[in-house]
């Protein structure tokens, strides 16, 4: 019974081998050295042999991975609970005792014991950061304080900075990340050379760090960016400055003339956020900036910070801008909200175009009370189109 | 010492400990839960002096936890924690009736102020 499996097998094989190398030239050879059935039982014997034993070595490495894997979590859930119970209990019976004579020694003590049973290895270390980090991330003043003192005193930063050094880029970004978040100033040169990294996302932490990291020029990047800031990269840089001291927030006028118009526009919406009220000038000279992109920005900024002065520059533009920028302006100007600035939303309100006579609809509406009168006058008395487009936005609903 | 029950919602254990060890050690009775469904379950099985939840939490969110406690018509005082310091999510935590906002990073001690006020009330 055997024997025939093992000759049907090897029929198998060879009928395989034959069809696909039947153009060959080798074909004969493998007939030839084949010719023999004991030779093919032999050969197919020592290849089912060879499966078996790679199953049974695929089998113990997944069990034995697996085993490692779980007694590895069980370790790091351990280590995990230790921690977290020895950081709780310096940061919060810390805050009582900081001022009491014995709390030198007590935190010599402690940093030793740590040192002796925990920081010996890589892994232990790397729980350990990521426990400090977490509770450092949540807790402020003298608990946070206190955090990042046992980690500058166990020195995490120096394993933090290697890791800058790391040919992956993730790892790299996790030590950007770590160090902006302890604010070890010390590592701010070797994080600035990554700002020209190749990945963006490295690039992106990079330039985020130097907010909270660089004392002298923390917006340098924007000097050098010749890179796309994308809208992602501007979310976070945005998000990283609001927790920046307002005295450390720079005049953002100085790069309306950057060539790089993402870094124009990224500006143009800082300016806005800060209000940065004596650049108004600067930004309604951007209205003729060659790029769409950028003068629709300033645009709507002059919109959002209510500038009366920009509507002559605005209404000026008004009349040689494409459809899509017609309607950034009228909603500009409805949030301005002067009467010349209505005066002009309420001749678009009957532009043949649909698109421009909804977007003024959409200025009357942030004109608030004028702006609704003009709208209640087009219900009352408009054409199909301008009676449409009250009722929508005199809709409540909506 | 004070016997009022506090629970915590907090799907981060390592915070949810800490603050578990602040609060016991003002002398609070503490109880805890993991996720929102876990905590609304702790709610009407425990009746809690006052609820301190984050926002993010799994099965039910934070403010969802607001809206049960508030609807439910006890006058249990909420605090929210939340990452997110958002002026619409802090307004619609206000609006579902939460007592109190408190952004992270916070000081423990700031918390623990803002819970001995809303216990005194």
């Amino acid at each position: 019974m055997m024997v025939s499996l093992l000759r049907f097998t090897s029929c198998f094989f060879l009928t395989c081998i034959c069809s696909i190398q039947q153009a060959s030239a080798e074909e004969s050879f493998i007939r030839r050295g084949l010719s023999s059935s004991d030779q093919i039982v032999r050969v197919c014997f020592v290849l089912m042999l060879l499966f078996v034993l790679t199953s049974i070595i695929v089998v113990i490495s997944l069990f034995s991975r697996r085993t490692l894997k779980k007694a590895t979590d069980t370790k790091k859930a351990e280590l995990k609970e230790k921690f977290s119970l020895l950081l709780t209990g310096i940061i919060f019976n810390s805050e009582d005792e900081m001022s009491a004579p014995e709390w030198k020694d007590k935190k010599r003590n402690l940093i030793a014991h740590f040192r002796k049973h925990y920081l010996g290895s890589t892994v232990n270390r790397r729980i350990l950061c990521e426990q400090i980090l977490l509770l450092h991330s949540s807790f402020s003043g003298a608990a946070a304080m206190v955090l990042r003192n046992l980690y500058l005193e166990l020195g995490l930063e120096r394993e933090a900075i290697k890791m800058l050094a790391h040919p992956n880029w993730s790892v790299k970004g996790m030590a950007v990340r770590e160090l902006t978040q302890m604010e070890i100033t010390a590592a701010s040169p070797r994080i600035r050379k990554l700002q020209k990294h190749e990945n963006p996302v490295l690039r992106l932490e990079a330039k985020t760090a130097a907010l909270t990291l660089e004392q002298e020029n923390p917006f340098s990047f924007l000097d050098e960016s010749t890179t796309l800031l994308s809208d992602w990269q501007q979310v976070n840089l945005e998000y990283a400055m609001r927790k920046m001291p307002s005295d450390r927030i720079p005049d953002f006028t100085q790069w309306f003339g950057a060539a790089n118009d993402r870094v124009v526009t990224f500006c143009v919406r800082m300016l806005v956020m800060h209000n940065q009220f004596e650049g108004v000038q600067k930004l309604i000279g951007l209205l003729a900036h060659h790029s769409a992109a950028v003068r629709v920005e300033a645009v709507k900024a002059c919109g959002e910070m209510n500038l009366e002065e920009a509507v002559e520059a605005l209404t000026g533009i008004y009349y040689h801008a494409d459809e899509s920028e017609k309607g950034f302006i009228l909603v500009a100007l409805g949030r301005i909200g002067t009467p010349e600035a209505v005066a002009l939303i309420k001749q678009c309100v009957s532009d043949p175009v649909f698109e421009i006579a909804f977007k003024a609809g959409e200025g009357l509406q942030c004109a608030g009370e004028p702006g609704m009168l003009i709208l209640r006058e087009s219900l009352a008395t408009g054409t199909e189109q301008e009676v449409k487009i009250a009722r929508h936005f005199l809709d409540t609903r909506i | 010492m004070s016997t009022h029950t506090i629970l915590i919602i907090e799907d981060e254990e390592l915070i949810l400990k800490s603050l578990e060890f602040r609060l016991k050690k003002d002398g609070y009775r503490v109880l805890k839960a993991a996720d929102g469904r876990e905590g609304l379950r702790a709610i009407e099985e425990d009746k809690p002096d006052l609820v301190i939840t984050d926002i993010m939490l799994p099965f039910n969110s934070g403010l969802e936890v607001v809206n049960k406690v508030k609807t439910m018509g006890g006058n249990v005082p909420i605090i929210v924690l939340s990452n997110i310091g958002l002026e619409s999510v802090v307004l619609d935590a206000f609006k579902l009736g939460a007592d109190d906002f408190i952004t992270k990073p916070f000081s423990p001690v700031e918390l623990t102020l803002r819970v001995k006020r809303l216990l005194q009330k």
